[in-house]
Parts: C-alpha cells; sequence; structure tokens
C-alpha cells in the first residue's frame, strides 16, 4: 500500500508541476488572424532581401541601372548597387520594414518606389520599367505589395506590425500565432498535427525555446515586436530541428528617429456575466454552479528607440510590467503573477561590410498562489513560484562581397524557475524558512466534514514542496549565405547557403520536500466525517537532484536553384547529431540524422501572381533534456506514513511505516533509440484573384515515426491489459523503459483553404478554413501511452490534435477621420471538439483501462467560438499622438476547453471543466507615441 | 555478370523491388528489444468445461459439456518448473524465508480470459471475457445452466437482453455492445471444440523477457461449485461511487504469476508439459516465429 501511496502523491506531484509549467503564461489563447504568407525564413533569419529586375518599354533588360533602397529601419544608410548585365539587382540583409526603392540612369526617366515591404526572411520581388520617353523625369510610384512569393513552398505566415497593432487579441506573441491555419492556440500550441513541446521559438535569430520542456521559456513587450512570423511546415534544410513549427519574434531595430511608445491597459472578467464552469464532455451542464473563474490584468508597457550615432547605431530598450490575477472556481486566493521584462537590443554597422547586434532580454518574474487545480488547499499550503532569465546575444554579419554574407552569433539562454511553498520551504534563494512538523500539524484543520477529495475521501493535497531549477543554453552559429550565384555552363541563378551549430545545454535541478504533505482517508474511500475514522497522512521529506546536460552539433546546405524565372527548386541536406545525457552522465540520446528537403516552385504564368508548389522534408527531432532527465528522476525522497486515530480498520501494531524510495533508478533507456523524425509531403497553390487579394489551397500530409514513449517492463498483464497478474521482479512497481518503437506513430492530414488580403489602403481581411485529420498512438512525447502492452495495438485513435474544423478570420479597418483615426478590429475563431482521451480511470492495482475498438463515436468537447471586438482612436497632439482602445474579448462569451483540463468525476462517470481558461474579458489602454 | 556490375544486370522490375526493399528497410526500425510476443494454442480437456448439473424440476443429475465453464486461462514464463514443490507442475521458487512463500519471479505472462464486470453486482468475479457471445448466452448460462439468475441491484431477476443492455450502457456510458469486453462480439468465443472434444483457444503473451531455456507453463483456475473463482480479487478493478452505493467491479490477483500454489486448488487443471524456448536470444526467437501448444493436461488434486 505504501507504494500504492506514493505513486498517487507523485502524480499529483507530476499535475501540479504540469500545472505550475502550464502556467507560465499570463493568460491563454483567445487569437487573431494571420496577414502575409511569406517565405522559408532561415533559421535564425531575422532579415529580407529586395530583389527585382528593370526592363525598359519594349521589355529588355536594363543594365546598369543605379538602384537605391533605403527605408527607416535600414542602419548603415541607403545601399546602392548598379543593376547586372540581365538588369537584375539584389538587395540583402535588409531589417523587416517599409522601404523605397529608387532606378535612375542617364537617358531615362528616374522611378521612385515606395511602400515596398520586407518581411522575415521574405524576398520582396520588384520589376522597375524604365522609358528613354521619361528621361529627366521624376516618378513617384506607390507599388503594390506582392502578395505572394512565388519562389517558396514553405508554410509561412508573417504577422505584421499593422497585424499587431490592429487585429484584438490578448496582446502576447503566444495568443497571436494562433492566427494561422492549422494552429491550435494555446500558451504552448500545436502546430501541423505536432505535441505543443516540439515547437521552436527564435527570438531575433536567437532559439530561446526551453531546453528542458522543448516550450516557449520567453514572455515579451507586445509593442516591441516588428513581425512575427509562424512557419507551419515545408522548412527548407537550414530551419527546424524538432517536428513542430517555428515561431520567429522580430524586433524593432530603430532608426534614425527618436521614438517614444508608451502604454497602460486594464483587463478584467469581473463585470462579465458568469456562466457555469462546469460542463462535461458532451457539452452538458453537470449541475449549476453560478460561479466562475476570475480574471484580472494590468500592463504598463514602455519603448524607446532611436539613433546612438546617426546611420551607424540604433538602439532600442523596452519595458513592460505584467501583473495579473486569475482564480479558478473555488480557489480563495488567485494566482498573482507579475512579471517585468526589459529588453534592449543595440545594432551597430560601422562600415559597410560590418554590421554589429548585441541583444539582452531579463524577465524576473513571481506568481503567488500558485496551486490553482485544488480547491482543498489551504492557504498557508499556496506555494510562490520565481521565475526568470536571461537571454544575451552577439552577433557579427560580415559582407565580403556582393550578396555575400558570412553570419556569427554567440548567444546564451538561462532560464531560472524557483517554487516554494508558503511559508515552508527550504531557503535557498526565496527567502523562506522551513516548517518544522508540528508547525504544520497544527495548522491543519483535517477534521472539518465537507471538504471531500477524491472518490469523496479526504484528500487535503497540501504540498509543501520546493523546487530550485536552472535551464541553459549556450549557442554557436555561423552560417554562409551566397546569393545570386551563377555557375559555368549551367543556367540560372544559385542562392547557397551552408552553416552550422553548436548548442551546449545543462539542466539543474533539485526538488524537495517539506514535512507532512499529505492527508488521505485509507485507500480514499468514502469517510464519515462525524467520526473521521481511517484516516492517514504522510509526511514526506528528501530532495531529488537533476544535472542533466547535453550537445547538439548542426549543419546544413542548401541551394535554392532558379533555372528559368518562374520555376525554382530548393533542396538541400541538414545534418543534426544531439547527445542528451542523465544524471549519470549516460548518453540517453545519442544519434546523428540526416534531414534532406525538396520542394519545387512553379510560377505558370510568370506574372508573380499564380503558385503551385510541392514537395518532400524529413525533420527529426533532437529532443531536449527533459527526455534524458525523464530517467534519473528516482530520488532519495523518503515517505512516512502515519496512521490516524483511532485506527479500526489497520491491524499493523505499529503507529507507522517508514520507507525510502529505492535508490536505484527504476527508469531506464533502451539501448536502440532512434530519432523520432517527420516525413512532410505538401502541395500549395495560390492565385492572386485581385490586386492585394489571394486566394489559396494547401494541403499536407505529415508521418511522425518514432516518437519517444515509456514502455513498463515489469508488470506482467493479463490478455486485455485491464489488470496484471504478475511482477516480474516481485515488486509492485513499474519499471519504466525510454523507447522509440516505430508503433510510436501519428499520422496527420490538413488542408487550407483560404483568402487574405494585406493591409493596404487602411484595411486587411483573412479567412482561413481548416480540414484536420489526426490518427496515431501517441501524441506526446515522453508519455507512457504505450506502456500496457496489450492495449498498444487498440491505441491508434484520433489524437488531440484532431480538431476537424477550424475557421479563423480577421479584419481591419482604419477609418479616416481627420485628423485623426479610428482602427476598428475583429477576430473570429472556430474549432470543432477535440477528442477526449479514452481511457478511464481504474482503482486500486489494475492501471487504468482502454476501451477497446471500436469504441463508438469518440467523446469530445464541445466546440470553441472566440470573437474579439476593438475599437481604437487616435488623438493627435502638437508631438506625437494618443490612442484610446476598448477591446471585448471572447465576446459572446463562450465557454473553452481546446487545452482540457478535465477531472474524472467518478460520481457521474463524465469528464468535466472545472474551470474556464477564456473569460468574457473588456480591455481599455491609453497609449501615447511619437 | 556483367562488368557494370550485379545491379545493371537486373531486369528493371528486380531493380524496382529491390528499390522498393531499401526504401521499406530504411522507414521500419528495428529496435531488437530484449521482449518477445509469444503466441500458440492452448488446449484444456473436455473435462474443464463439463459439469454434473441436478435438474431441481426433475432430480436427474446430467454432464453438461458448456466452454463458459472453463475459467481464465494463466500462462507464465519461468526459468524451470519442478515437480517436487507441489503436488502438480509449479515454477521454480526462490528462497523460502520465514515461511513465506519464494517467488517465481516470472519472464511474463498472458492469460486467455480475464475477469470482466457484466453490469451487476450479482455476477462480480463470476464473468469471464471470450466465453460469452452475447446477453442472452449470459442470461441463459447463468439462469438455466448454473441456476444462479442474474438479479439487479434491486435484487429482480435480469430476464430481458434489453435490459441488461441498458443497464450496462446506463453504468459505463456505453454507446456499443462492443465496448463490453465479456461480450464475445466480432471477436468470437475463445474457445472452440477440437476434434478430440477438448477445447482450444488461441493466445499471446506480451512483452515476454526473453531467456534461453525458459519454459512456458500455465493453469486453468476452474470455478467451484458456487462458480466462484479462487483468481479474482473482488476488492480490485474499478471503483464505482455512485452517490451512496460504492463498489469495485473485481479483478484478478495481481500476483498470480509469481506466487501460484496460492490460486491453484482442487479442480484446476495445470500445465504438465511446459514448453521450452531454446532459441539463443529474441531476435533469433523473433526470426522463427515460432508457435506451440500447451496442453493444460494435469488436474490437481488433493
Amino acid at each position: 500500500m505504501l507504494r500504492g501511496l506514493r505513486r498517487e502523491k507523485m502524480m499529483k506531484l507530476f499535475t501540479m508541476v504540469r500545472t505550475l509549467a502550464l502556467m507560465g503564461v499570463p493568460m491563454l489563447a483567445v487569437s487573431a488572424g494571420s496577414v502575409i504568407l511569406g517565405s522559408g525564413a532561415a533559421y535564425a533569419q531575422t532579415t529580407g532581401t529586395i530583389k527585382g529586375e528593370v526592363i525598359d518599354d519594349s521589355g529588355l533588360e536594363v543594365p546598369g541601372v543605379l538602384i537605391t533602397v533605403d527605408g527607416p529601419n535600414l542602419i548603415g544608410g541607403a545601399q546602392q548597387e548598379y543593376t547586372d548585365d540581365a538588369g537584375r539587382f539584389l538587395f540583402t540583409n535588409l531589417p523587416p520594414g517599409i522601404y523605397t526603392v529608387t532606378a535612375e540612369k542617364a537617358g531615362f526617366g528616374k522611378k521612385r518606389y515606395t511602400n515596398q515591404q520586407v518581411l522575415i526572411g521574405k524576398n520582396t520581388a520588384l520589376t522597375i520599367e524604365m522609358s528613354v520617353q521619361e528621361a529627366g523625369a521624376e516618378m513617384v510610384i506607390i507599388a503594390d505589395r506582392p502578395a505572394i512569393d512565388t519562389e517558396s513552398a514553405s508554410r509561412t505566415t508573417v504577422l505584421t506590425k499593422e497585424f499587431l497593432e490592429r487585429v484584438p487579441n490578448s496582446r502576447s506573441y503566444q495568443d497571436a500565432v494562433g492566427a494561422t491555419a492549422g494552429v491550435l492556440a494555446g500558451g504552448n500550441p500545436n502546430m501541423g498535427g505536432a505535441s505543443s513541446n516540439e515547437n521552436t521559438y527564435m527570438m531575433d535569430g536567437v532559439n530561446v525555446t526551453d531546453p528542458v520542456t522543448g516550450t516557449f521559456s520567453l514572455n515579451f513587450n507586445y509593442d516591441a515586436m516588428e513581425q512575427i512570423e509562424v512557419a507551419t511546415g515545408a522548412f527548407d534544410a537550414e530551419d527546424a530541428t524538432n517536428l513542430g513549427g517555428v515561431i520567429r519574434l522580430v524586433t524593432k531595430t530603430g532608426s534614425n528617429q527618436l521614438e517614444f511608445d508608451t502604454s497602460i491597459y486594464y483587463e478584467t472578467a469581473a463585470w462579465a456575466p458568469k456562466m457555469d464552469a462546469r460542463f462535461g464532455a458532451d457539452g452538458a451542464d453537470l449541475a449549476p454552479t453560478d460561479f466562475d473563474s476570475q480574471f484580472s490584468s494590468m500592463s504598463f508597457n514602455g519603448l524607446i528607440s532611436g539613433p546612438v550615432v546617426r546611420d551607424k547605431a540604433f538602439l532600442v530598450v523596452s519595458y513592460t510590467m505584467e501583473r495579473s490575477l486569475i482564480a479558478r472556481v473555488g480557489i480563495d486566493l488567485p494566482r498573482d503573477y507579475e512579471g517585468h521584462y526589459v529588453y534592449a537590443k543595440l545594432t551597430m554597422q560601422p562600415t559597410a561590410s560590418n554590421r554589429f547586434t548585441v541583444l539582452s532580454q531579463i524577465q524576473p518574474t513571481t506568481i503567488d498562489n500558485t496551486t490553482q487545480d485544488n480547491r482543498f488547499v489551504k492557504p498557508e499550503a499556496q506555494s510562490r513560484q520565481a521565475q526568470g532569465g536571461i537571454v544575451a546575444s552577439a552577433q557579427w554579419d560580415w559582407f565580403p562581397g556582393t550578396d555575400v554574407t558570412v553570419e556569427s552569433k554567440l548567444t546564451l539562454q538561462q532560464n531560472y524557475i524557483e517554487t516554494g511553498g508558503v511559508p515552508c520551504t527550504h531557503n535557498k534563494r526565496l527567502g523562506y524558512n522551513p516548517c518544522e512538523p508540528e508547525e504544520l500539524e497544527n495548522t491543519y484543520d483535517f477534521k472539518t466534514p465537507g471538504r471531500l477529495g477524491i472518490n469523496n475521501a479526504y484528500d487535503s493535497g497540501n504540498y509543501y514542496y520546493y523546487q530550485f531549477d536552472d535551464r541553459t543554453r549556450w549557442s554557436a552559429v555561423s552560417k554562409v549565405s551566397a546569393l545570386d550565384q551563377q555557375i559555368p555552363f549551367l543556367t540560372g541563378d544559385h542562392d547557397f547557403k551552408a552553416g552550422f551549430e553548436v548548442d551546449v545545454l545543462r539542466w539543474d535541478r533539485s526538488v524537495g520536500y517539506t514535512n507532512n504533505i499529505y492527508y488521505a482517508d485509507w485507500n480514499q474511500q468514502t469517510y464519515d466525517p462525524s467520526t473521521f475514522q481511517n484516516y492517514y497522512w504522510v509526511e514526506a521529506s528528501g530532495e531529488s537532484d537533476i544535472v542533466a546536460g547535453g550537445e547538439h552539433y548542426g549543419a546544413f546546405l542548401q541551394d535554392v536553384y532558379q533555372p528559368i524565372d518562374n520555376l525554382t527548386f530548393r533542396y538541400g541536406l541538414r545534418w543534426d547529431r544531439s547527445i542528451m545525457r542523465n544524471n549519470f552522465n549516460e548518453a540517453v540520446v545519442d544519434f546523428g540524422v540526416f534531414g534532406p528537403r525538396f520542394y519545387v516552385i512553379w510560377d505558370p504564368f510568370g506574372d508573380g501572381k499564380t503558385k503551385v508548389a510541392g514537395g518532400y522534408g524529413r525533420f527529426n527531432g533532437i529532443g531536449n533534456l527533459g527526455i534524458a532527465a525523464d530517467l534519473n528522476q528516482s530520488n532519495g525522497l523518503g515517505t512516512k506514513l502515519f496512521l490516524g486515530e483511532p485506527w479500526n480498520n489497520y491491524t499493523n501494531s505499529t503507529s507507522f511505516n517508514y520507507s525510502l524510495n529505492p535508490p536505484d533508478n527504476t527508469n531506464t533507456v533502451h539501448d536502440a533509440l532512434t530519432a523520432p523524425h517527420s516525413d512532410e509531403f505538401s502541395f500549395v497553390g495560390e492565385r492572386q484573384v485581385i490586386q492585394d487579394l489571394v486566394f489559396g489551397v494547401s494541403f499536407t500530409s505529415k508521418f511522425t515515426r518514432n516518437v519517444y514513449v515509456f514502455d513498463e517492463t515489469n508488470i506482467i498483464w493479463d490478455e486485455k491489459g485491464y489488470g496484471f497478474i504478475g511482477t516480474g521482479d516481485g515488486q509492485v512497481e513499474s519499471r519504466n523503459r525510454l523507447r522509440t518503437p516505430s508503433l510510436s506513430r501519428r499520422d496527420y492530414y490538413q488542408t487550407d483553404t483560404y483568402i487574405r488580403r494585406n493591409f493596404a489602403d487602411r484595411w486587411l481581411a483573412s479567412a482561413t478554413y481548416t480540414y484536420a485529420v489526426s490518427r496515431g498512438t501517441v501524441l506526446e512525447g515522453n508519455s507512457t501511452a504505450l506502456a500496457v502492452a496489450p492495449q498498444a495495438e487498440y491505441a491508434y485513435g484520433n489524437l488531440g490534435t484532431d480538431v476537424r474544423h477550424q475557421v479563423k478570420a480577421q479584419l481591419a479597418w482604419d477609418l479616416p477621420n481627420d485628423p485623426w483615426t479610428t482602427r476598428l478590429g475583429a477576430s473570429l475563431e472556430y474549432y470543432s471538439g477535440a477528442p477526449l482521451t479514452r481511457y478511464y480511470f481504474s482503482a486500486g492495482y489494475g492501471g487504468s483501462a482502454l476501451l477497446r475498438e471500436p469504441v463508438g463515436t469518440y467523446a469530445r468537447v464541445e466546440p470553441i467560438y472566440y470573437a474579439n471586438l476593438a475599437i481604437s482612436q487616435a488623438i493627435k497632439v502638437p508631438k506625437g499622438q494618443f490612442r484610446v482602445e476598448a477591446a471585448l474579448l471572447n465576446a459572446i462569451n463562450a465557454r473553452q476547453a481546446a487545452t482540457v483540463n478535465g477531472t474524472y468525476l467518478y460520481a457521474q462517470n463524465r469528464w468535466s471543466i472545472l474551470y474556464r481558461q477564456n473569460l468574457m474579458t473588456g480591455r481599455i489602454g491609453v497609449s501615447y507615441d511619437f | 555478370m556483367s562488368p557494370r556490375g550485379v545491379l545493371f544486370d537486373m531486369t528493371s522490375a528486380t531493380r524496382a523491388a529491390l528499390l522498393l526493399a531499401v526504401v521499406a528497410q530504411a522507414c521500419t526500425y528495428d529496435e531488437h528489444l530484449p521482449q518477445v510476443d509469444i503466441k500458440g494454442t492452448v488446449i484444456v480437456p473436455r473435462a474443464a468445461a463439463t459439469r454434473v448439473i441436478l435438474d431441481d424440476r426433475t432430480g436427474v443429475e446430467a454432464e453438461v459439456v458448456d466452454a463458459r465453464f472453463i475459467g481464465p486461462v494463466y500462462l507464465g514464463a519461468y526459468s524451470d518448473i519442478r515437480f517436487d514443490l507441489e503436488n502438480y507442475p509449479h515454477p521454480a521458487t526462490g528462497p523460502i524465508i520465514g515461511g513465506e512463500l519464494g517467488n517465481t519471479y516470472p519472464y511474463g505472462g498472458g492469460t486467455v480470459g480475464v475477469f470482466d464486470f457484466a453490469c451487476y453486482t450479482s455476477t462480480l468475479c463470476k464473468v469471464v471475457t471470450g466465453r460469452y457471445a452475447d446477453f442472452s448466452s449470459m442470461l441463459d448460462f447463468f439462469s438455466n445452466t448454473l441456476d444462479q439468475p442474474i438479479v439487479d441491484e434491486q435484487g429482480a431477476e435480469v430476464q430481458s437482453p434489453d435490459y441488461f443492455r441498458t443497464s450496462c450502457y446506463d453504468l459505463f456510458e456505453y454507446t456499443e455492445d462492443a465496448e463490453l469486453l465479456f461480450l464475445a462480439g466480432e471477436d468470437g468465443l475463445d474457445f472452440k471444440e477440437n476434434a478430440d472434444g477438448d477445447f482450444e483457444a488461441e493466445f499471446t503473451m506480451w512483452r515476454v523477457n526473453y531467456h534461453p531455456g525458459m519454459k512456458v507453463w500455465g493453469w486453468m483456475d476452474a470455478p467451484d461449485g458456487n462458480f466462484d473463482f479462487t483468481t479474482c480479487d473482488p476488492s480490485n478493478g474499478q471503483q464505482f461511487n455512485q452517490y451512496s452505493a460504492s463498489f469495485t467491479t473485481g479483478s484478478s490477483h495481481i500476483d498470480l504469476l509469481n506466487f501460484p500454489s496460492n490460486y491453484i486448488d482442487i479442480g484446476d487443471f495445470v500445465v504438465s508439459e511446459p514448453f521450452e524456448l531454446t532459441y539463443e536470444d529474441a531476435d533469433a526467437f523473433r526470426a522463427a516465429a515460432p508457435t506451440f501448444t500447451l496442453v493444460y493436461d494435469f488436474p490437481v488434486e488433493k
């Protein structure tokens, strides 16, 4: 029984830790819309290019035309070059933003093209027509922005500054990326059918993905972002060392103008109508509650940017203070989040051929009352968490020749999480004092009737838990790009790229308990509150330490070959070697893998308005330290069982038992691991039907195999996997083993149909419909989904990402109201319900039972609707302008259950959602900028 | 052979087949697990499915042969089977310390049939999967053959298959009969009568830790006169707390293979000739993919 208790206790601990991790975002997932489909960006890409040609009025190429590119974000001053013999020009390494392109040549007129937008990793194509008949004249042309990139096959959405400012969301990048087709919004979204911990997060070219969990690790000033690129598939060889998507944040760079932007926002759900917070999986209300979760937040933002040395050095400094209060149903003390995000970036270009960028972000954050999933937790048992970290990066871009770039970068990413009970926590950094057992016992009122836990049993669940967690990634990246190159005797142009990267990872964690953490009824059976017999409590103490480390080496070769103007081949090969070591310095993950990519893009009419593209890519999951460290969770934690008084049903004459967890490691790794990988086949067709308006369809099939999974080697199961009939070593305890079996797989199909209109003429619009099918055996890596051998073959079924119908739409409109402007923004999202797991829980020994197939209609959560509305009014003042915004988020007050946090109700055998993740809230804000 | 090499001597079809084979090989992944799935056939003697039933109305005893009498069949893989430990073949055990039984430390095991809850507490630990085709079959067997009618929670005899189904759907919130394990459904009944009049069934022992020389052995738990099984633990299994009612659904004891002698009793049938696996290692076993027959021919007597 003691082992059983420990297992239950550890499950609760795991749930709590997971909850803490999930609560790293102030508020999850109301999403917004997409704007521009771009191209496959470099893994560390933060810039774009302008590429084009000059022709005369007879259509012939014009060489020797002086092309000048200039824009407010362009450091180093305007760039110039002459068109080559074929009349072509190319400008690389341009920070995202708006540019003007000027063409001039003696004997021709001078043409100035304004409003050219450069996107992250995108090539902005421009054809300039010049005429001798216009000689001496200067024409300013407000050019159309190209809506289709006819050289890229990737599925990429770039959310521009115009979009981020206008389309309402919860003002976080995590929320904004939900605009992309096929992205299931959330703090850590599911992208392309992958699990939520298989994405890569980049900030200004720096990998800021959590090296342990594979999730996001950074919060950020929303107003400091220039663009966000969301890439969900068809990556080039230089991209993607994981199975999910890539989110790239590119911040503002500054300019020669001094700019200042400050804002304050307040958001609350206090006024919103309350809804029943609980509902069953089928959407039916379980019981009226008349209460709801609570939410309010306030944020202050400041940003200043400008020149340190005109044309030579730009500086951006931003700061955000964010505080939010979130209380789940029945929780007295709200989770109190207070974060401070400070970011600074200095970009210097002292000479034309050298650019240096140094940046740093720190984000000290505290979260009080983190335990929001158990309403029986006493206030004194609530935990406090401190978290934060630093990102520091230094990058040197060397431009040794025309269209040749050598990029070198060193980065440090370090995150920390410190969690402790209040007030009883070992004091390492938080400054609390450890509790004494007697002190705790006198604190608890564990005899109060009516405090029911699992199975209606008394279960205080009061954890006195602490955690000190440091995660570090050192990275060195170097890449050489030689664009627009020709090979003798071979027609066409090549964009060659090659690079390598080295990552050194480390995870230091200490986890432990102070005393007396767990009270429950014997066997968690229903008890009689009036007598309160047969209870026990468990005292646990001790500490578990993890020191995991690893290295990753990556290299790639890539070519973009254009044999003719309207046909592009993108192909390359990526190699990754990954080594992840556990506490004992054993290489749990140790492999080298190749990822070939090949795509063809065709512009059938050669007018830049149509694209037909398709191809294949293999993406490998290089793993993270969480995989290695899962093998050394076994530790020296001790548990002591106390029996309550009076103790009627227990024959043991001793008053308590004491045992230590086995010092040996109960987790092992199978010798033969292979890298999880996805084989993706993609197709996209797009057509610009009218100016700025694109219609497109895309289809993706993605087959992921060998996902990390734990199986079980000790328990001997019966024929159905319903219960077990023996154990190999005589211990009633699971022996988990890490594997990458072929059975551990998922198949994903996604079809998108979309229209989008880029922001132009004061408005933008976008709408996507996604049909997705996701089936397989394992969605989340590192799970025990296939542990019960007889049921493994039944495990294949609909996965959590099987959200069949997804509709996303965004609209923004700037109303001219001279001298001011009124902005209207709206977004709508619809997700059909996700399938629920088919497991039900079994009490006592015997594990959980899996229903055999066919199991009838999958239970699904009810569909999810979001609607956000915003209106803002600019008020110009002599210096700059104020803007007042009012927004209504989740305007239809729909309940959200995309990320199911359900609890199985034994009383009614139904799932329920015990809290709402998104409430209807109102937000007001005032900003000032000049 | 052509000077150009073997590959160029092949026909196009052969080259294509070879290429496909290479691609297929690249797409599969052999883990070389030290565990194997062991498949085969169990045979229980006709006597295990035979009962002498007294007809209360006529007072005449009659011998009834019915596969529904066959209890759960257990299989285990052990280092050795000895004949000197009990009065029936029994796996070798570890040392007996302080009077406590020695553990057999099985390498793996499996069953043919498991205990499943048939929606009413009156069936607790009496229903084995793979033995009943449908609700009617079960009602008929318990009412007419065993003379132990299934009763609902109010004590009323369950006579209607539809009522039976409704009770199950309400209890488990199921939507199809296929979700009820105790009904064989499309899978069919486990045991079929063979030409010798005995009963055969297929089995799989999942992920058995392979050791050369290990022996597969097992026993069948025969029900007692009240149709109870010694290997079922009524306090185990899924727990239901429905308002004021609380019950567990029953499941096998969790140490059946570790301490078989605790559960083997009179009337059970034991394998007297265990099957020895002599393949060098797990990979060799998988390459051979053997199947074999295990006969439960040894009746346990006092």
